[in-house]
């Protein structure tokens, strides 16, 4: 991955772990997405089979994307397998996409101070 | 004469073949009409924006909608490309820029750029992974703003 890229991915794992990026459901399956800057980045994580894909067709099991103020993809990280060296950033930076989207951790602090006060 | 099943059958696949080509017609005639909207704004010596322009771009947006309920996923990924160009040229009338609308359309038109790359993903799984709400949900939002631009436009003539 190009230094600047990586660095900014980095950066948005860090936003998106500290919740201070929105991230919002995507028109597709397991993709969330946040405007960012001029721009919008997705974050897609998929592990399941698909049998509705053509045998042939390769789809990557995770993929951030960045478009511009046009709507169109400028740049694509995408990961083919778990084993890519980019994987586990493009997981942790859904993962905490989903998190904060479900308000998983908000809900849990919530139900811990609730138990606390009975 | 006695009619065959043979003939019925391809009575049937001739009626189907001229439903396609009628189908296909109408979507043609919505696309170029959008296209020649945007041409007309891009255009527009005065860049003024007309409510017969808004209305096309408004169709545009119904048949989108249409065509994704119906799963003709290829007709309205060519739409809404369509659709997005035309936002992308709303966005630099003067009257909506003074009226307000700018970060609107441009939330819009990257909110089509999005939906335009799920669509062609969804070309190879036949559309069982797209959120087709989502998509519709936009398009209604976007359908409201140019609502509300064509009774500005009128109240203002």
């Amino acid at each position: 991955m190009d230094p600047t890229y990586r660095r900014l991915v980095r950066d948005i794992k860090d936003k998106s772990e500290r919740g201070l990026i929105a991230w919002t459901p995507s028109s597709y399956a397991d993709t969330y997405q946040a405007n960012l800057g001029k721009g919008v980045i997705t974050i897609m994580h998929d592990l399941d089979d698909h049998p509705d894909c053509p045998a042939d067709y390769e789809s990557p099991i995770a993929a951030l994307s960045f478009l511009n103020e046009r709507g169109e993809i400028f740049n694509s990280i995408r990961c083919y397998t778990a084993l890519d060296t980019d994987y586990p950033l493009l997981r942790d930076i859904y993962d905490a996409a989903h998190s904060n989207y479900l308000k998983v951790d908000e809900t849990l602090q919530s139900m811990f101070d609730d138990l606390n006060n009975r | 004469m006695a009619v065959t099943l043979s003939d019925i059958g391809s009575i049937a696949s001739l009626l189907g073949l001229l439903w396609t080509y009628i189908q296909v017609q109408r979507v043609k005639k919505v696309a170029d009409a959008t296209r020649q909207a945007s041409e007309e704004t891009k255009d527009s010596v005065q860049r003024m924006l007309s409510v017969a322009q808004v209305a096309k771009y408004c169709e545009s947006i119904h048949l989108i909608i249409d065509e994704i309920t119906a799963n003709e996923l290829r007709l309205a990924l060519h739409l809404m490309r369509e659709l997005k160009a035309a936002m992308i040229e709303l966005q630099t009338v003067p009257y909506l820029q003074h009226n307000g609308y700018s970060e609107t359309l441009s939330t819009h038109v990257k909110n089509m750029g999005v939906h335009i790359a799920s669509l062609q993903k969804s070309l190879h799984d036949s559309g069982s992974r797209l959120k087709k709400d989502k998509i519709t949900q936009d398009l209604d939002e976007l359908s409201s703003v140019m609502t509300e631009i064509q009774a500005k436009i009128k109240h203002s003539a």
